[in-house]
């Protein structure tokens, strides 16, 4: 398990008990609901930044070839709010939302990722967020399933 | 059978052909099927063409409730705006893409690219309330959205269909999987049941195979005991025949009662000579038949002959000329009997069957073969030498007596491991070839001391070793004695064979006489009753 900094859990802490529930601050890139202990946070790029980052190296249907991306791991994204909950909703900018089993964050290293082959994601291409699984090293991934859980231009996530 | 047997080898080859073809044709239709299963397990694209054709729509709305005054604002427009570009992009890039572009003929996706990218600046830098911008914008993507729909409708049509296809295809597979598997189901078992049978048909052919062998050896026995007991009950009075001819034949003057007498005495010889061919046939098929192989002397094979074949040749009125070629190692190791049995049944052919008038036999040794080379000077005539090979002639009861001298010195030729060859002499002369293989013996004298008690036993035990390449020497001699024959009848007989082996070591002690105890003696012969047996053991003393 990567160490989240201190730094970043005292901030989400103090954030966490000073604004339980904060709407989606200006200029915030991602909000983290957990609606098992009530908790939200608002998550800017920066902050998302801050966080640890994970590179994975995958292929899956929608890039050209084996594609490295960058971005905090998405159970330490979810760990921010506290544990708790099974599934979480993913939600993208244009209101498509998916269902994703809790599990799949602690099995799999799946990244909320901010950067392929160091490029940023930009909202015309898929940003600021894609959930990336790391599909060429776990061939059960490769399945529509899987495919379908690869939302981008992420701007919610809520542990239900 | 061998018919049967084709048909089996056909068959096992077209069940193993027949496998191979539905193993491999069944290895491609899984290669076909799995291609089939990743097709299907492939991004469904359908949903990607809506998602563009709907964020067109709310593109347009965004720019239409804007129009209308409503909560819609600038930021809005520029959200739809750069999501409906992010749609775009989905054509552009992966597997995905490549198949979504696949359904694009039109190119409309390409073309509303580009009208984004020449709508981008007004887009960005829209103001509220600028309704004219916005119809110039809305004007411009409007007709985007029937072109999408029809995209959107192509392709879930076209996926439909080559979803339709797979389950198909892999519905076909698994028929002719099913076809495939029971075909070679009852392949192999039709197979298996034929090879079972064959296997039962070749075992009890097998078993009356081993029962036929087992009847015809019986018989084969029988017919052999038959012979021997036949030629033996005839070949009694054949005898009493012969000692009366050669009574009369003394006693009678008149030379023309004395011919026939003659005549009839050459008869009966003749009939005794078959018998014992008989007898030696029928000894050769007998199981417990076995060669020895014990040293022999050359020489006496060499003078042995013309003593064994020297009445047939006169009576023959033939010459006969036994000799040796260059030197003849002077102690051979084989069946000497066999041997010159083997060359007189030959000899005695030609004597008697041939009209030789002269018949020479060679001995040679050379490379451990004793090679004999008889020529023969025959008058000619319709005489075949063949039938030493029993080759049929026209006359078969002629064939069946003449042959049967030769056949026994074949068999016992082949039985020595040698082998008999015919052929002619540069003048014309019948050349009988007999080679057989003989170990040459080191010529050596064996040193025997004798330590008897009494002249006469001395005497006896010199006599039985008689002819034998043996040196006697004393008591005290210096050289080393071999053997030493010890006659028995003293107290200390334990002590003083003790004494002998301490002085001798190497040296065999044979008892002569009947020891106290036999286990001191290597051997050991009451003479002059078991002369022979010293003789072998001294002859394998030799060895």
């Amino acid at each position: 398990m990567t160490q989240i900094p201190k730094i970043i859990l005292w901030l989400a802490a103090v954030m966490t008990l000073a604004v339980p529930r904060l709407a989606l601050a200006e200029g915030a890139a991602l909000t983290v609901i957990n609606s098992v202990n009530g908790s939200e946070l608002s998550l800017t790029d920066e902050e998302l930044m801050a966080l640890p980052q994970a590179t994975i190296n995958t292929e899956n249907e929608f890039v050209d070839g084996m594609t490295t991306f960058v971005g905090p791991l998405g159970r330490d994204v979810l760990a921010l709010v506290g544990a708790g909950g099974s599934m979480v909703v993913l939600t993208a900018v244009n209101d498509y939302a998916v269902e994703v089993p809790i599990e799949d964050f602690v099995n799999y290293d799946v990244v909320f990722a901010m950067s392929a082959d160091g490029e940023r994601f930009s909202r015309r291409d898929k940003g600021p967020i894609w959930v990336v699984y790391p599909m060429s090293d776990f061939s059960e991934l490769q399945d529509p399933v899987y495919n379908a859980r690869l939302i981008w231009q992420l701007v919610k996530v809520e542990i239900k | 059978m061998r018919s049967k047997r084709l048909f089996s080898k056909i068959m096992f080859g077209g069940v193993v052909l027949v496998a191979i073809g539905i193993a491999t044709f069944g290895f491609l239709t899984f290669k076909d099927n799995l291609e089939a299963m990743k097709r299907a397990s492939q991004e469904n694209i359908s949903w990607s063409a809506s998602q563009l054709e709907r964020e067109l729509t709310r593109f347009l709305d965004s720019l239409g409730t804007s129009r209308a005054g409503t909560a819609s604002s600038t930021v809005d427009i520029n959200q739809r705006f750069d999501v409906l570009w992010s749609r775009v992009a989905v054509f552009q890039r992966g597997k995905v893409g490549a198949r979504l572009r696949a359904y694009d003929r039109k190119n409309a996706v390409g073309r509303l690219f580009e009208e984004l990218k020449r709508q981008e600046l007004a887009v960005v830098s829209i103001k509220s309330f600028d309704f004219t911008t916005m119809a110039n914008i809305s004007s411009a993507f409007f007709p985007f959205g029937e072109e999408l729909h029809e995209l959107s409708r192509a392709i879930t049509v076209g996926e439909e269909t080559k979803a339709a296809e797979i389950r198909a295809q892999m519905r076909d597979s698994a028929n002719f999987a099913l076809y495939a598997s029971i075909l070679t189901v009852i392949m192999v078992t039709g197979a298996l049941i034929y090879f079972v049978y064959e296997g039962q048909q070749y075992r009890r052919l097998a078993d009356e195979n081993e029962a036929l062998a087992e009847k015809f050896k019986a018989a084969s026995e029988v017919k052999s005991r038959f012979l021997t007991m036949m030629s033996h009950e005839l070949r009694t009075p054949m005898n009493g025949v012969l000692g009366l001819l050669a009574l009369a034949r003394a006693n009678e003057a008149d030379p023309e009662q004395k011919e026939r007498l003659d005549q009839a005495d050459r008869s009966a010889n003749r009939m005794l000579g078959m018998l014992t061919d008989i007898l030696d046939f029928a000894a050769l098929e007998n199981a417990q038949f076995a060669l020895t192989n014990k040293p022999f002397f050359s020489n006496e094979l060499l003078l042995a002959l013309p003593e064994l074949l020297g009445p047939v040749a006169t009576q023959a009125e033939a010459r006969l000329h036994v000799k040796a070629e260059g030197e003849l190692p002077v102690m051979l190791c084989g069946d000497a009997t066999r041997l010159r049995r083997s060359y007189a049944l030959m000899v005695t052919y030609f004597l008697e069957t041939a009209g030789a008038r002269d018949i020479g036999l060679t001995l040679a040794y050379k490379n451990g073969i004793l090679q004999a080379r008889i020529v023969v000077d025959y008058v000619g005539g319709g005489w075949s030498p063949d039938l030493i090979f029993g080759e049929r002639g026209s006359n078969e009861d002629s064939f069946a007596a003449e042959a049967l001298g030769p056949s026994v010195a074949r068999v016992l030729v082949k039985k020595m491991g040698g082998d008999i060859a015919l052929g002619n002499t540069e003048d014309g002369k019948i050349l009988l070839k007999i080679d057989v293989p003989v170990s040459a013996l080191a010529p050596r004298q064996l040193k025997v001391q004798l330590t008897m008690q009494s002249t006469p036993m001395e005497m006896v035990c010199k006599s039985s070793v008689a002819g034998l390449p043996v040196e006697f020497i004393c008591a005290d001699s210096a050289v080393q004695a071999e053997v030493i024959l010890l006659e028995t009848g003293f107290k200390d007989e334990a002590a003083r064979v003790a004494n002998i082996r301490a002085q001798s070591p190497g040296a065999q002690v044979f008892a002569i006489g009947r020891p106290q105890n036999p286990k001191l003696f290597d051997f050991a012969a009451e003479m002059p009753l078991e002369a022979q047996q010293l003789r072998n053991r001294i002859v394998e003393a030799l060895q």
